[in-house]
């Protein structure tokens, strides 16, 4: 899978995801070049905002697929894209732009930002096992979360504003052009004071129980939970 | 020398004010106005006739947010650690623990606070008045109240955010730590960071009858309902939050400028006070 960067505005780097559904499929090939884009554009001092697209499934949600041998390592644990984006030491801003399947809606999730058009919809994230219950609840309050795990399915884009899943809906035209502006805007803070920021809010989330939550899900996926 | 943060007594019974009185600075708060909010939260706290607390403001906001003349040097002259001439991390430390996040620090003292605070919020609530609404038990916010911590855009985000992001929630705090967000009070009010949104003016109205319903509880069961309060917060991991804030708060005071970037504390040392608060505003602005 060709992930491809490139540079939108000074400090806001924008990622797209060619085949978001090769991620619900899990395939290693895909987890890893986004994982390593991600890295990349965290690990270069020029970047601040990473917008992160093509998140939206171009065709029907595929449904999980037989996870291929070793795609714990791209998905899971500490290195893996979920802790990349949830821990990511700059901004990360979702652009959705249509159906969004359970990995990318996991990803939403981590991400700082989501901005999502009016049609846009967003797949049950706990269809994946990196989708992580402290960090939704933190984000949408624990009843909403509650009954998203339990019954399913998918989130219109005004319920999910509405829940606190989505920051702001933008007219489908105007998203890029919303992403990038709101890229700008956190450049704004020094790099510095952005990493302390971040380093912050991680903290935060370890006192809730997010750290512990992924690490129930590698020790599950890598057979250290049955060892124990 | 005259208090700009006093206790004050209403003429409803169980109800006390604490009156933020410096309105010529638009309520900009100075250390030692921290200090004086610890004292009249204290003198309040040992009256047992006192069951809730008004927190309010003279002027038209609650506060503007750090007097920025003073910002940049709380950790000269704090008691105990020598002067350095780049000042050492304990003197850092301990001046974001004594003022701000430590346990006599004026947040610790109003989210421990024995009795009900309820903020009458207006105008200007930036910065100390954020977390005022986030640290007080009940917010009135009179429709003209704005939220916001504009200095987060120069430094960083430093302090608690535990409190923050379990209020608000986690993509909702984002907007006002990373975008630069200024909430109105019904923004304010859907995100759940207030309880009630009531006319310009109205604030002080508001929240002093939120506290005369509050005050007809009897005080032993307010006394019990804080505690219980206070141990949920720690369970929540509030405590913790605040123990890593003095650390942030204390590695922001070192963060080192790359070029473009604004450096408030370059820009009034070269160019004054009020220079340098126009070209912070500017700062925020995309070209």
């Amino acid at each position: 899978m060709n992930v491809s960067t490139e540079i939108v505005a000074e400090h806001v780097v924008r990622i797209t995801v060619p085949d978001p559904g090769a991620l619900d499929r899990r395939e290693v090939a895909a987890g890893e070049a986004l994982r390593d884009a991600l890295l990349a554009a965290a690990d270069d001092d020029a970047t601040k905002a990473i917008v992160l697209a093509g998140l939206a499934a171009t065709s029907d949600v595929p449904a999980p697929g037989d996870a291929e041998p070793g795609e714990h390592h791209c998905y899971t644990g500490v290195r893996g894209l979920h802790q990349v984006v949830t821990y990511c030491k700059k901004v990360v801003i979702a652009e959705v732009d249509g159906t969004c399947g359970p990995t990318a809606s996991a990803l939403c999730l981590g991400a700082d930002f989501v901005l999502a058009s009016p049609d846009s919809r967003f797949a049950s994230p706990f269809g994946v096992p990196e989708a992580n219950f402290p960090l939704a609840v933190l984000t949408m309050r624990a009843n909403r979360t509650k009954a998203w795990m339990l019954r399913g399915g998918f989130l219109a884009c005004d319920d999910a504003c509405t829940a606190g899943f989505v920051n702001e809906v933008v007219d489908g035209a105007g998203l890029r052009e919303a992403t990038t502006t709101l890229g700008r805007r956190v450049a704004l803070m020094p790099l510095d004071g952005l990493t302390v920021s971040k380093m912050n809010i991680g903290a935060a989330f370890d006192v809730v129980g997010v750290g512990r939550d992924f690490d129930a899900v590698e020790a599950a996926t890598t057979g250290l939970g049955t060892r124990w | 020398m005259r208090r700009h943060v006093y206790l004050q007594a209403t003429d409803v019974p169980r109800v006390a004010r604490i009156v933020i009185d410096r309105a010529a600075e638009a309520n900009a708060f100075t250390l030692a106005m921290c200090a004086e909010f610890g004292q009249a939260l204290t003198a309040a706290e040992k009256n047992d006739d006192i069951t809730v607390i008004v927190v309010d403001a003279e002027g038209p906001d609650v506060t503007a947010g750090l007097d920025p003349a003073e910002v940049g040097g709380y950790h000269e002259n704090v008691p105990g650690v020598p002067e350095d001439r780049v000042p050492s991390l304990r003197a850092r430390l301990r001046a974001a623990g004594d003022h701000f996040w430590g346990r006599d620090g004026i947040y610790a003292r109003i989210l421990g606070c024995t009795k009900v605070t309820v903020l009458g919020a207006k105008g200007r609530c930036h910065d100390v008045g954020l977390n005022l609404a986030l640290f007080c038990d009940i917010v009135v916010a009179a429709q003209d109240a704005v939220f916001a911590n504009p200095r987060w855009q120069h430094v960083g985000v430093d302090g608690d955010v535990s409190m923050l992001l379990a209020t608000v929630g986690r993509k909702r705090a984002n907007e006002l730590m990373f975008a630069g967000a200024e909430w109105s009070a019904d923004q304010a009010l859907a995100a759940g960071l207030v309880n009630q949104v009531v006319p310009k003016g109205g604030s002080t109205e508001g929240a002093m009858d939120v506290a005369r319903t509050v005050s007809t509880i009897m005080r032993d069961g307010i006394a019990a309902e804080k505690y219980l309060t206070l141990a949920s917060t720690e369970k929540m991991g509030i405590g913790a939050g605040f123990a890593t804030a003095a650390m942030m708060t204390a590695m922001s005071s070192t963060i080192h400028f790359r070029e473009g970037e604004f450096n408030f504390l370059r820009e009034r040392k070269n160019r004054g006070l009020e220079a340098a608060i126009e070209r912070a505003v500017a700062a925020k602005s995309l070209r």
